[in-house]
């Protein structure tokens, strides 16, 4: 009889990329793999890198395609520094994946697809398999393509085609064989997803079959296992961040009893956010594709004059577009929020690759004086919540406010326990009725928040002009009296700046003194709190804080900065929020700035870390 | 050394062979009616013996607008901003109106956010090819209606587009062009000859080549599909252009063939296959257009040409020098004159 020579291994977290072709379904891979893992219990994050360009050219490096989880028995904040894994279905995959690669980690290649053209598209002289270039790796060679033909023999009238594009459920099979997880999920998906039923039942069989295959073969010597994270008990979906925000975008405007609004014109990296809200009719969401970004805006504008929760998506190069527009959001003083999915800029620069870089834009791309609130979310499942915020902060102060996302928390995903509605506050809005005195005034502050009145267009009594240009106090009547200029930008900014009462104080991570804080906002947040939890199991005297608002600041932020004797500021820009540290609280910072349209490896925080303390 | 070419080599009137107008590899997707418009381009220009330097290639954002990068890899270009590309082009040719400028447009570049630069353009007869890559859906951010996408077309994600398409060429002849042709990527032949012909023009040339998405707008029931466009083309005429070294052909029966002279010098010869298409009428080229709006039908070829119109240099009164190679001795006024508008003040 057969002895298994395999043993199992308990490992706390594995991070796995998948990587090949466009048109290999690498995507559907990892996810798959991840929906897994999720339903598990284990803790995960992903991050998926697919090339610029729609369908690039099979077999070249610009055509590669990957997705990379990380999923451990343990809370974890980012998709990994380095894979441990690589499936790798070409030659291109393997070269694009191999210099990120952890030392002495495994490689499971396609070898079927390692052809003298393969190789030459991907530009190898000689195949990789056959030299010395990969030893310091453990490399495992499977025919994948012709396993999987094989394994697909029996099933009649499937074009060879059809066959072949399976063979991405055959390297998943395997994978799920090598971690010990069920088939199930993928097996309900897949007859689900797949309509013909022939395709369906390949898919189903070559999942089957790299399974089995790992049990046949005596190749693999070890199998994992990684045991469930203890996340907190309820119900969990994964979630990427532009999902998110969009779950989000509606959640605020039931939340202040309002249809919700989305006005946006399609830019990488935010369309997807117009993609998820666009079915959601039944939940009073109404969606317009406009004919560019200006427009964009000035829907948007339009339905919060309207009466709407309002909202737009976009990325830096359509911010700059809308910014006339938004200052005029600033001077009407109306409810919208502006999700920003920032990408790598100037200019076109890398659509689909991350940057932090709008943060001065947000701040200070207009003309005149024109603050508004600025927040960020921290994780793809924290683009939920600052969504809400954002929607919240935007109806109080009545004005425009921004979410600065990115690319990189746009498309990862992140397990996320789904919310109870009703342990969820609701967002108070006061539309006037009647008018008190002879005049509506639209421009009469509130006492407390200086906000102005938002009447609805069509209420009686309360007909109202509003535009562009200064205004008087109150009445809002077209003025040039240099004082009614000076007075009105200066309630507009005092309105902003009021926003601090009801701004959470920010919480530290760590001792709330000592020699080095580090200080995050937007999605470095994994990288950063990994880096400074294993810094301070490291014994070191290291804390870190979060900025989820970036205008106005939280009130005790300058006191936090006090009590640590060094500042340290990641960022995947050239410094800006350390810029401004040093402007607001006259603090110097040690920043650290990173512009390659990827996002910090754990382990370049953690080199600067230790470097100063 | 002539040795780095083959002794077999066909050349052009410069000496080239066609591989010598190739750009780098594309990498739109297998099967993109985008890249064999730019095979297109490459033919035309080849034919035309086009010499690279003095062209430049333009383009906005979007799929269409990556695709300069894969025909005449030694031209110029420039890639510019989103339907802003015609606002460079004016400033390029006016500052150097010796060039050649193709400019490659889609439908969301051009019917959409460039819609006004498209329209500005037009009116000032900007000497330019101004080529729309037209597939009725925004590509390269995976998949929305775009402004040409036709009442009744399904996309993924918007389910059935409920307004009514806006039609490039017949924007372009209200706005005022004098070079309007609608083509499909899929017919080679008719591609190459309009191109020639629209490089050989003075002003704008406006070519609306329908270039089927095969990977978001290629469903059976979509207009914009490389089978429907096969089925459905419906040519106006057979189009040829003769250039000035080449000898015309005269075996036509009389009216079956329309024939417009360029002052460059080339021909434009349009063999009647719909009896009565005048492609000279302005209104008869927009009521043939507004009907095959009505019927869905596609008709393509040299819809309209007028070539009357002043272009923008000429209308700036550019001297035949472009500004940028004029030196200071060239513009400045010389002594005598500059005596006599002196005399003039006092």
């Amino acid at each position: 009889m057969h002895q298994p020579t395999t043993h199992y291994e308990e490992v706390e977290s594995v991070v796995i990329r998948f990587a090949g072709d466009s048109g290999d379904g690498m995507q559907v891979t990892g996810s798959q793999f991840t929906n897994t893992a999720a339903i598990i219990g284990n803790d995960i994050s992903t991050v998926p890198d697919y090339p610029a360009e729609i369908r690039a050219p099979q077999g070249t490096l610009a055509g590669v395609s990957g997705y990379q989880v990380h999923l451990a028995s343990r809370n974890i904040f980012t998709p990994g520094d380095e894979p441990d894994v690589l499936i790798a279905m070409n030659p291109a995959a393997l070269k694009v994946s191999l210099r990120d690669l952890a030392p002495g980690g495994q490689i499971i290649v396609d070898t079927d697809e390692f052809t003298p053209a393969n190789l030459n598209k991907a530009g190898y002289t000689r195949s990789p398999l056959d030299d010395s270039s990969l030893q310091a790796y453990t490399v495992y060679p499977v025919p994948i393509t012709t396993l999987n033909r094989n394994a697909l023999a029996a099933i009649e009238g499937l074009t060879q085609k059809e066959v072949d594009r399976s063979r991405n459920f055959f390297a998943l099979g395997l994978t799920f064989w090598i971690y010990d997880r069920p088939l199930d999920t993928t097996l309900e998906w897949i007859v689900e997803k797949f309509k013909n039923p022939k395709v369906a039942a390949a898919n189903a069989r070559s999942l089957r079959a790299g399974y089995d295959y790992g049990d046949t073969t005596e190749a693999f010597s070890t199998r994992y296992r990684i045991k469930p994270a203890p996340l907190p008990a309820g119900k969990y979906r994964q979630v990427t961040g532009n999902e998110a925000a969009a779950l989000g975008l509606v959640t605020a405007a039931q939340l202040a009893g309002k249809p919700l609004v989305y006005c946006s014109y399609p830019i990488t990296p935010a369309s997807d956010i117009l993609h998820n809200l666009a079915p959601l009719k039944h939940f009073d969401v109404r969606t317009f594709q406009a004919e560019d970004e200006i427009a964009a805006m000035g829907a948007t504008i339009g339905a919060a004059f309207g009466g709407a929760l309002a909202a737009t998506g976009t990325s830096g190069p359509g911010v700059a577009l809308k910014s006339e527009a938004i200052n005029l959001a600033v001077v009407l003083e109306l409810p919208m929020v502006i999700v920003d999915v920032q990408r790598a800029g100037p200019s076109t620069g890398m659509p689909t690759k991350p940057e932090q870089t709008d943060l001065f834009q947000a701040l200070f791309g207009r003309n005149g004086e024109s603050p508004l609130p600025v927040v960020a979310p921290a994780t793809p499942a924290d683009c939920f919540d600052t969504a809400i915020e954002a929607a919240r902060l935007a109806i109080r102060a009545m004005t425009p406010v921004f979410v600065l996302s990115d690319g990189y928390l746009a498309n990862s995903a992140e397990p996320w326990a789904i919310p109870d509605p009703t342990t969820l506050a609701s967002i108070p809005v006061a539309h006037p009725s009647e008018r008190q005195g002879q005049h509506y005034l639209p421009y009469a502050r509130d006492l407390a928040t200086l906000s102005r009145p938002w009447a609805i267009p069509g209420t009686p009594g309360l007909e109202h002009r509003i535009g562009g240009l200064t205004k008087q106090p109150a009445t809002g009547n077209v003025s040039t009296q240099p004082l009614d200029h000076e007075q009105m930008i200066r309630e507009r900014g005092e309105k902003i700046e009021r926003l601090v009462d009801v701004i959470p104080e920010v919480e530290v991570f760590g001792s709330p003194q000592g020699k080095l804080l580090v200080v995050g906002w937007g999605s470095t947040y994994g990288a950063i709190r990994q880096a400074v939890s294993q810094a301070q199991q490291a014994g070191l005297p290291v804390s870190s804080i979060h900025l989820r608002h970036l205008n106005p600041f939280p009130r005790n932020l300058g006191a936090i900065l006090d009590n640590f004797e060094q500042i340290l500021v990641p960022e995947l820009n050239l410094g800006q929020l350390a810029f401004l540290l040093r402007a607001r609280y006259l603090r110097d910072v040690v920043s650290l700035p990173k512009v390659q349209g990827r996002p910090f490896k754990i382990s370049e925080i953690r080199a600067k870390i230790d470097e100063l303390v | 050394m002539e040795a780095t070419r083959p002794v077999n080599g066909k050349v052009n009137q410069l000496g080239l062979q066609k591989i010598e107008y190739d750009g780098s590899k594309t990498t739109l997707c297998a099967g993109c009616g985008h890249n064999s418009i730019s095979q297109r381009i490459i033919d035309a220009a080849y034919e035309l013996s086009l010499p690279q330097h003095k062209v430049i290639k333009l383009s906005g954002i979007g799929c269409s607008s990556k695709s300069p990068a894969y025909f005449m890899g030694r031209a110029h270009g420039i890639n510019a901003l989103h339907g802003r590309m015609p606002t460079v082009a004016t400033g390029a040719t006016v500052a150097n109106h010796d060039l050649l400028a193709i400019g490659v447009s889609g439908d969301g570049d051009t019917g959409s956010i460039g819609f006004s630069p498209y329209k500005h353009m037009l009116r000032r007869n900007v000497p330019m090819v101004y080529i729309i890559e037209n597939n009725g859906v925004y590509g390269l951010t995976k998949g929305q209606f775009s402004a040409t996408s036709d009442e009744g077309q399904k996309t993924r994600y918007y389910g059935t587009q409920r307004f009514p398409s806006l039609d490039m060429c017949m924007e372009a002849i209200v706005a005022g062009a004098g070079f309007v042709a609608r083509s499909f990527s899929g017919d080679a032949k008719q591609v190459r000859e309009l191109l020639k012909a629209a490089m050989a023009y003075k002003g704008t040339a406006v070519l609306d080549i329908i270039s089927p998405c095969v990977t978001f707008n290629d469903e059976p029931d979509s207009n914009k599909s490389f089978a429907y466009g096969k089925a459905n083309e419906y040519p106006l005429h057979e189009i040829g252009v003769v250039l000035p070294f080449e000898e015309i052909q005269v075996d036509y029966e009389p009216g079956t063939v329309q024939q417009v002279k360029l002052h460059d010098g080339p021909t434009i010869q349009l063999r009647k296959l719909e009896a009565g298409y005048d492609a000279t009428s302005k209104m008869g080229a927009l009521a043939r257009l507004d009907q095959a709006r009505e019927k869905g039908e596609f008709i393509t070829g040299l819809l309209y040409i007028d070539e009357s119109r002043p272009t923008l240099p000429e209308l700036e009164n550019l001297v035949e020098t472009p500004l940028a190679w004029l030196t200071e001795k060239d513009t400045r006024p010389s002594r005598e004159s500059l005596d006599q508008i002196m005399r003039e003040f006092m």
